[in-house]
């Protein structure tokens, strides 16, 4: 892409000495010719006088036609024109990094993609990749060379809630002034926009399933994790949702329509049912779990881990009742009939108790068995310390954002994204968010395995907290509101961690010490080292501030253009002044003829 | 000047006008010694006609008819009678073909036109006209082609054909605006050679008589492009120049008058599509001057 830029813009104002040209010559008297005969009878007279005596029509004469020019070539030498050829500009990898492109691994294939467009950039070339979260991060320049970058894309797993990629495009923008090629890789609708010496490809991937969960259903269902005994379809919704949403499933070979907004179909509702319970009757075992709040409420079974334990589901805006068939047909299936091999052995038991009317059901987890290859879980916080005192639990209640302080009356039980289960002590039950934000919990669906394990460690009266899937580096989520000068230091075997507020790289137990006073343990296994999209991102600095260098010098070979401004300027004069020459030379042969 | 016609479209149109006002007028053949072959008009020399011109003693060769024996018998001298000799005058037409005479189109209607006319008027009085251009000299026919040919890309006059020998001794009439800077008497009798008479008609544009234009202006002669002056044209200087210019006619009148040629100026008046008033005032103008008479 050529482009041709001023170096000294300012240059410019000298465009006002044409003015003041123009303004001369309009002082410059100017003779109008004419052929006469006879010129013996009029040479005698006084000549006149020449300029400064009045204003002449202006006319564009020879002379300060050049004259012009020369002024324009000498200011446009001062402004330092320089021909930037073959600038390629900077090239802008923008990473959709929401939740949704797992699906069909769509992430993956735009990784690879992304990977393509870097590996055939040129020597000199620039470019960045930038992850379009909720809030845009540029994670990886090609000021740290190319294989970096490449390295660096493997390490990104999209986790978002949200991808804001007109905000990365502003971003990249910010970073230069310069020529971009923006390269977004994405599965949202957005329509491209006209950016000023940007071109934009936009390369959109569409799954069949709109989000995560049914993604993971479609990957067990047919991928190499299948499991022909256990599905589990996780009806989520961790990305922006659409209003209309398709699911398929391609052994249910059906589709369903949820519209979270309006009445959803009965008879769709049935026939999704009814695939479902075909499922069953194949002896698939299936757990129905979902995690939003919006999608499709009815269609929600949160399963208590032990029988005595009492998980109370809400359901707003309930449209349906779970006295539905589909519930019938779950239970006249015995789906959740215990088995040996399963951990899932569930069995639903309904208590069409008075709550029912209130829109609160009760479903009990009867029989649990322990799964041993399950390690992972969140925290578990089963009683009141130090560090639970001024912290603040970010949360979501039945989505909406809300900061929960933790109290000594309040346990947190778990936290599985945006649906997360909290229990009171008092025997009421609140539902909240502990925000572990980057857990890699969402990407289990086997979380009521969690809930037998937290049980378990429950039971085992663990103290302080417990988690068990901590990426390397991962930071804690806590937010000191009111005491900010509280640390959190590890201590391993009696040797300090110098982190503060994050978790150590290195699994093992840890001790939580707080004022010199311990509070806590805390386990880490760190199970899932290569799919942490922390590492790298922790090195990465905030969207405002970065800004790769790359105000590398032009080329000198484009600086030269003030030169040839000069030249033309100086030939300028110079056939000016030679043309006048000539013509006054004509003349005095004339006269001396 | 409106500027209607083309050069070729003036010339033609002069060519025509000057056939067509010329069809009742005749060179008035009074002009003295000119000599041509025998015709209709008396010479100034002796000859065969029927007017009586003068005595003299006889000598031997004469031709004894014309012996007058009536007064040999009173004095008892030989002396032979001589008659007046009958003549078809040449008239010869220069048109000055410098750039000066084609700078107005009025000047180009106005040379061409006085020369077809007076071709013409040659013609009426059974001359014989002869139309002298760079060239060549044109007889007959050739005249009225060779002027509807005729170009002023001269960068001043051009005599070299006049000194040519030509058959007797013509009357010569000579077109020009005579604006050039040279000793008017010597140019004169330059072009006055081997003729019978010189007639010099001066034709000045309505724009060198009368010039009209004001303001700073850079004049170039039209013959010599590197001459020029830059001038700030004022009244005064239109006045000035006007007097410069009645000096110079004065100055070409006494050098025709030098050699006993009449002068005749043409002041042209406005120049009209058709050229018609310039060739009415150049028919009264040559009449007036005694050059051509109505038939």
């Amino acid at each position: 892409m050529s482009n041709l830029s001023l170096q000294n813009p300012l240059g410019a104002i000298g465009l006002s000495v044409l003015g003041v040209i123009v303004f001369i010559y309009l002082f410059h008297r100017q003779y109008k010719t004419l052929q006469i005969t006879g010129l013996f009878l009029w040479n005698s007279f006084t000549r006149t006088k020449e300029g400064g005596k009045r204003l002449e029509r202006l006319n564009f004469s020879r002379s300060l036609l050049l004259d012009l020019l020369a002024c324009l070539a000498l200011v446009l030498a001062f402004c330092v024109p320089a021909f930037q050829a073959a600038d390629k500009g900077l090239t802008v990898i923008i990473l959709d990094n929401s939740f949704s492109m797992r699906a069909d691994k769509n992430f993956q294939k735009a990784k690879r993609e992304a990977k393509e467009i870097i590996s055939n950039l040129g020597e000199n070339e620039k470019a960045i990749v930038i992850l379009a979260k909720e809030q845009p991060e540029v994670v990886a320049s090609s000021e740290y060379g190319k294989n970096k970058m490449l390295l660096a894309l493997d390490e990104y797993t999209p986790y978002s809630k949200g991808a804001a990629i007109k905000d990365s495009i502003s971003l990249s923008r910010n970073i230069t002034d310069g020529y971009m090629h923006v390269h977004v890789f994405t599965d949202k609708d957005i329509k491209p926009n006209s950016i000023k010496n940007t071109s934009v490809t936009y390369h959109f991937y569409k799954a069949d399933f709109d989000n995560l969960a049914f993604t993971n259903v479609f990957r067990q269902i047919s991928g190499e994790r299948r499991n022909s005994e256990n599905i589990f379809l996780t009806v989520a919704n961790y990305s922006n949702f659409r209003k209309n949403v398709n699911i398929k499933i391609s052994d249910i070979k059906n589709t369903i329509s949820f519209n979270r907004n309006a009445e959803i179909d009965a008879e769709k509702k049935k026939s999704f049912e009814f695939q479902i319970s075909e499922l069953l009757k194949k002896d698939i075992k299936v757990s129905i779990i979902n995690h939003s709040d919006k999608l499709d409420e009815d269609s929600t079974i949160i399963l208590s881990p032990e029988p005595e334990l009492k998980v109370l589901y809400y359901i707003d805006n309930l449209q349906h009742n779970l006295s539905s068939p589909f519930r019938a047909a779950l239970n006249a299936s015995g789906a959740f009939e215990t088995s040996n091999k399963s951990f899932a052995d569930l069995y639903i038991t309904q208590n069409e108790s008075a709550q029912s009317q209130n829109n609160i059901t009760t479903i009990r987890l009867v029989k649990q068995k322990e799964v041993p290859a399950v390690t992972v879980g969140p925290f578990i916080i089963n009683y009141y310390t130090d560090l639970c005192d001024d912290l603040s639990l970010s949360g979501v209640y039945w989505g909406f954002n809300k900061n929960f302080p933790v109290r000594k009356n309040i346990v947190p039980l778990i936290s599985v994204d945006e649906t997360p289960l909290c229990w009171f002590e008092d025997g009421s039950t609140i539902v909240m968010n502990l925000a572990i934000d980057k857990s890699n919990i969402k990407l289990m669906p086997c979380w009521p395995a969690l809930i037998s394990n937290i049980v378990r460690y429950s039971r085992n009266s663990l103290a302080g907290i417990h988690k068990a899937n901590y990426y390397p580096s991962e930071k804690l989520q806590y937010v000191y509101s009111a005491l900010k000068d509280k640390r959190i230091t590890f201590k391993n075997k009696n040797k300090l961690m110098p982190s503060t507020g994050s978790v150590p790289a290195k699994p093992g137990n840890y001790t939580l010490i707080s004022k010199n006073k311990k509070f806590g343990k805390i386990s880490v296994n760190a199970i899932f080292p290569n799919e942490s999209n922390l590492l790298k991102l922790s090195d990465t600095t905030k969207i405002e501030n970065q800004k790769p260098d790359l105000s590398e010098e032009l080329p000198k070979s484009f600086k030269l253009l003030s030169i040839p401004c000069l030249l033309f300027a100086l030939a300028c004069l110079i056939l000016n002044w030679w043309l006048d020459f000539s013509v006054a030379q004509k003349r005095l042969k004339g006269d001396a003829s | 000047m409106p500027k209607t016609l083309s050069y070729t479209q003036t010339v033609d149109s002069a060519l025509q006008e000057g056939i067509k006002e010329s069809g009742n007028y005749r060179i008035v053949p009074s002009m003295s010694n000119q000599r041509g072959p025998a015709g209709i008009y008396l010479g100034k020399g002796t000859g065969s006609s029927i007017d009586f011109h003068d005595f003299r003693e006889y000598q031997p060769g004469d031709d004894l008819r014309r012996v007058d024996w009536s007064a040999y018998a009173r004095n008892n001298v030989l002396s032979v009678k001589l008659y007046q000799e009958e003549i078809s005058p040449f008239v010869e037409i220069l048109i000055d073909q410098s750039r000066s005479m084609a700078v107005y189109e009025d000047k180009i209607f106005a040379s061409v036109f006085t020369a077809s006319f007076l071709v013409n008027a040659t013609r009426q009085s059974e001359g014989r006209p002869i139309y002298i251009d760079k060239s060549n000299r044109h007889t007959g026919k050739n005249i009225e082609f060779a002027l509807s040919k005729i170009e002023f890309n001269e960068a001043n006059v051009d005599t070299h054909l006049l000194h040519s020998k030509s058959v007797g001794k013509p009357l010569r009439f000579f077109i020009s605006d005579f604006l050039f800077a040279e000793d008017m008497e010597s140019f004169m009798r330059n072009i006055s050679r081997n003729s019978a008479a010189l007639i010099p008609i001066m034709l000045l544009s309505k724009n060198e008589h009368s010039p009209e234009f004001s303001g700073a202006h850079k004049l170039i002669d039209c013959e010599m492009s590197n001459r020029w002056t830059e001038l700030d044209i004022t009244p005064s200087a239109i006045n000035e120049y006007k007097a410069r210019l009645k000096n110079h006619t004065a100055s070409v009148r006494r050098a025709a008058q030098s050699i006993a040629a009449p002068f005749v100026q043409l002041n042209l008046p406005d120049y009209s599509a058709d050229g018609n008033d310039i060739a009415q005032y150049i028919a009264k103008a040559l009449t007036n001057s005694k050059i051509v008479e109505a038939v």
